[in-house]
């Protein structure tokens, strides 16, 4: 794509959901569009449009970091009462044989996880909020 | 549609020599004024979209308008 210099291909430097988004947009993918937050707000600044997202169709929530670098995506959001806020949070490192929505969830690859426990206060974090365009939602129809 | 750049001259200089602004020298020059480092920030659209720092500065005001955010770059797994 032109936004690394040449010897970035076969380095062990880093991407994150600023890449990814780019190579969506390259490829034709999803749209994907980038929300920071910045280090020690949090998450909980966010769960309204992370609601808004998934209650208008969104597709899932890359999630990168600093301090906090395990890669993780974002499939939904529960807002109970009070501070209460959960996520569901998916861990993308699973290969292998596709198992049971049951056994992922018991080997711990997906699952709800409080708010506060699952992002690092100490870490900023960009979301990358993937969405069909009207035009890739109109071809899933036809 | 082309791509339009800016080409800046130095007219004090009889051999006229010139740049052609690109996204990159513009994050740098702004990365700097905001004393974040160039190599580890990235730039967005107000509304999320990420820009591709191969473009030209004219093509990114041509698409995106000219306001712009940086953002710390990422990283996702570990190397």
């Amino acid at each position: 794509m032109g936004d690394k210099p040449p010897g970035f291909r076969g380095s062990r430097d880093w991407i994150g959901c600023v890449e990814a988004s780019l190579c969506l947009a390259h490829f034709g993918g999803p749209q994907g569009r980038l929300c920071h937050v910045p280090r020690g707000v949090g998450l909980h600044g966010e769960l309204e449009r992370l609601y808004s997202h998934f209650a208008g169709g969104g597709g899932p929530v890359m999630v990168g970091g600093d301090a906090d670098a395990r890669s993780k995506a974002l499939l939904g959001v529960c807002v109970g009462s009070g501070t209460e806020a959960y996520v569901l949070v998916l861990d993308p490192h699973y290969w292998g044989t596709p198992k049971s929505p049951s056994e992922l969830q018991a080997a711990g690859w997906v699952g709800w996880q409080e708010v506060s426990a699952a992002f690092d206060p100490k870490s900023f974090y960009n979301l990358c909020l993937t969405s069909l365009s009207s035009q890739q939602q109109q071809r899933t129809l036809d | 549609m082309s791509k339009v750049s800016f080409k800046i001259m130095l007219t004090s200089d009889t051999q006229l020599p010139y740049k052609v602004l690109s996204v990159l020298s513009v994050l740098k020059f702004a990365a700097e004024e905001f004393k974040a480092p160039a190599a580890t920030s990235a730039v967005i659209t107000n509304d999320g979209i990420g820009i591709n720092l191969a473009q030209t500065a004219g093509n990114v005001f041509l698409k995106q308008g000219s306001e712009l955010r940086i953002i710390p770059r990422d990283h996702v797994g570990s190397c």
